[in-house]
């Protein structure tokens, strides 16, 4: 065996390289521990790490049926405690075309109302900031909300008029370090965000997270709650999920939209409801149900280190089958790559 | 002229938007809020109103914009109407603001054809133009500053750049993704406010649109700044067709409680003297 001399030069070069090939694969292992990740860009003491998660999935075929009975027996199922505790219902009433499927449908709003308050809600009103029109009175009456509010003897607030308070955020994706957000929103003991099931050109998919753009008021955000825009949509979703909080998602997919959501796309029939005290769950299987990999849209993966659960195999679901129950959705031009 | 008694009608409303009025002297956005800029604004324009005025001018700040209560900076947009319903230097004041706040259709745009319009928010990385604030501003230029064409040209490019293939504006977005979008009763009335006296199709094809779509657009907001845009542009007909939308609709619950569409309305039905301060006289 030939003898090796080694100068001490080449021992200082060579205890460098193994120093550099040692610190190379230290810090591989340390960044794949997370050891050198930029702070997380929310505040973990606010938001803890999400924990499992239930999901109540019912089949629900028409508006016509008990859909308050069937809230009732989903929000028990998700064991959803509302007993002396003020509501509120965000419902999607972001424009309004006559035969579209853009909006939460008012009577799936009132069954809503009255399944909160058969389990014991104190309060319940019905609050919405229309993205796109500064009439809000235009779009509710034209949808039928506000006869049917006004049958059912529920209040609207109208989110884009209403009270603001400045509210610090927990959350850094917009850059902005506080928002206004309604007062109603913010004294409810409970807020339900109550999407529509839709396909959306901008981010993909729209449920109970990006429905809180919403929540927004326009005479602070501007139409179509411009400044918002600006700052970024997937940003501005988790960052208003995260200034709200809402604790709990009833998704409309009775029917939904395919294609062109969340305003110019087609009515699907999914037949489908999908209730949760967990925002990003319910977010996760309604994407799901449209035959879209959850994992590809960006602000729910997000959303999912710190607002609720979206990892599938954290989340238990209830109720009905969602795979006897997904459609595949058409996409929203130029997301082709979301369906699963 | 009128089917109506406008002048019950109008009186009846300018009775309900009083009640509304806060002990400070300014009006809320909403029943149970504090006094804001918008609505004082608005309903210091609708009344006639020095207390109005006064509890505006008291929220003025030194460079002509205005602060809430609560501190918040009130939208530019809300700045173009006061300077309307001010006098003398805060007026004046009121509308260099204006001025100062043209922005980019698009953020960081510089292509030459991405005009200079008026957007909803202050702060200009935040914010782009859009249909109602560009055309409040181009109100304002024609009543107080007639004589800075290039304010009112600029103005005249956005809203003609941004109405939508069925003649109506939006908030400010023709089309996405090669689609058109829908012309709204509201926006349009407003851009018509804007553009009453313009040598162009864009008057007459918004005009058109209107018509059709106040009807099937049923809110207070929408149907009062209609009638008021049909009686700048002497539309009588349209117009006494929107004061009979208007009466019916001052008998809902939903309009009565909401103070911004109230004052719309009050000025809407008011005299020619009232909406003087409005209309453009070339």
């Amino acid at each position: 065996m030939a003898s090796v001399t080694v100068t001490r030069r080449q021992l200082v070069v060579r205890s460098g390289a193994v120093a550099v090939w040692a610190g190379v694969g230290g810090v591989a292992l340390a960044k794949r521990l997370g050891a050198f990740d930029d702070p997380p860009p929310f505040d973990r003491r606010v938001f803890p790490e999400p924990g499992r998660s239930a999901v109540a999935v019912m089949r629900a075929e028409s508006y016509e049926m008990d859909l308050e009975g069937l809230l009732v027996d989903s929000l028990r199922l998700v064991e959803a405690d509302v007993r002396r505790r003020s509501v509120v219902l965000k419902p999607n009433f972001v424009e309004f075309l006559p035969g579209s499927s853009i909006n939460t449908d008012p009577r799936m709003v009132v069954a809503a109302a009255n399944a909160l308050r058969r389990l014991g809600a104190s309060s319940v009103v019905v609050a919405e900031g229309p993205g796109h029109r500064r009439d809000t009175e235009a779009v509710a009456v034209a949808s039928g909300l506000q006869e049917t509010l006004d049958d059912a003897g529920l209040r609207f607030v109208d989110l884009n008029e209403a009270p603001v308070v400045r509210t610090p955020l927990a959350s850094r994706y917009m850059g902005l370090g506080e928002l206004w957000v309604p007062r109603v929103l913010r004294e409810a003991d409970v807020v339900v965000s109550m999407p529509k099931l839709k396909t959306h050109h901008w981010v993909g998919v729209t449920l109970s997270l990006k429905n809180c753009f919403g929540c927004m008021p326009g005479r602070v955000y501007g139409w179509p709650k411009d400044v918002l825009h600006v700052r970024g949509i997937p940003n501005s979703i988790v960052d208003i999920f995260g200034a709200v909080r809402p604790s709990l998602a009833i998704i409309d997919g009775i029917v939904g939209m395919q294609g062109d959501g969340p305003i110019m796309g087609d009515p699907v029939a999914a037949g489908v409801l999908i209730v949760s005290r967990d925002g990003v769950a319910a977010d996760v299987t309604g994407a799901r149900m449209m035959g879209m990999d959850p994992e590809k849209v960006g602000y729910l993966m997000e959303a999912g280190r710190f607002l609720g659960q979206a990892r599938s195999e954290l989340i238990e679901q209830r109720g009905e089958d969602p795979a006897r129950f997904t459609r595949r959705f058409a996409p929203a031009p130029g997301f082709e790559k979301l369906v699963a | 002229m009128w089917t109506v008694d406008l002048v019950s009608l109008h009186l009846s409303l300018r009775r309900r938007l009083a009640r509304l009025r806060r002990s400070d002297g300014g009006f809320p956005m909403s029943l149970d809020g504090p006094s804001e800029v918008e609505a004082t604004v608005v309903a210091a324009l609708a009344l006639n109103d020095a207390v109005a005025t006064r509890w505006v001018r008291s929220r003025q700040r030194i460079d002509g914009g205005f602060d809430e209560l609560d501190r918040r900076p009130a939208s530019p947009a809300s700045a173009s109407l006061a300077s309307l319903a001010l006098s003398g230097g805060p007026s004046r004041s009121a509308l260099d603001f204006v001025l100062a706040q043209r922005q980019r259709l698009l953020p960081g745009a510089t292509a030459p054809d991405d005009h200079l319009g008026w957007g909803w928010a202050s702060n200009p990385a935040d914010a782009r133009a859009f249909v109602e604030p560009t055309a409040r501003a181009l109100t304002a230029v024609k009543a107080l500053a007639p004589e800075n064409a290039s304010a009112r040209s600029e103005a005249v490019r956005v809203l003609t750049r941004l109405q939508c293939a069925d003649g109506g504006w939006n908030y400010g977005t023709a089309s996405v993704n090669a689609v058109d979008l829908r012309g709204y009763a509201q926006t349009t009335a407003m851009a018509l406010i804007g553009l009453q006296g313009e040598r162009t199709a864009l008057g007459a094809s918004g005009l058109r649109f209107l018509r059709r779509s106040f009807p099937v657009e049923p809110g207070g907001l929408t149907t009062a700044q209609s009638l008021l845009a049909f009686r700048l542009h002497g539309d009588r007909d349209s117009a006494r067709a929107a004061a009979d939308a208007l009466e019916a609709i001052a008998r809902r619950r939903s309009f009565l409680d909401r103070p911004v569409a109230v004052a719309w309305a009050v000025l809407a039905t008011g005299s020619d003297g009232l909406i003087e301060p409005l209309r453009w006289r070339p």
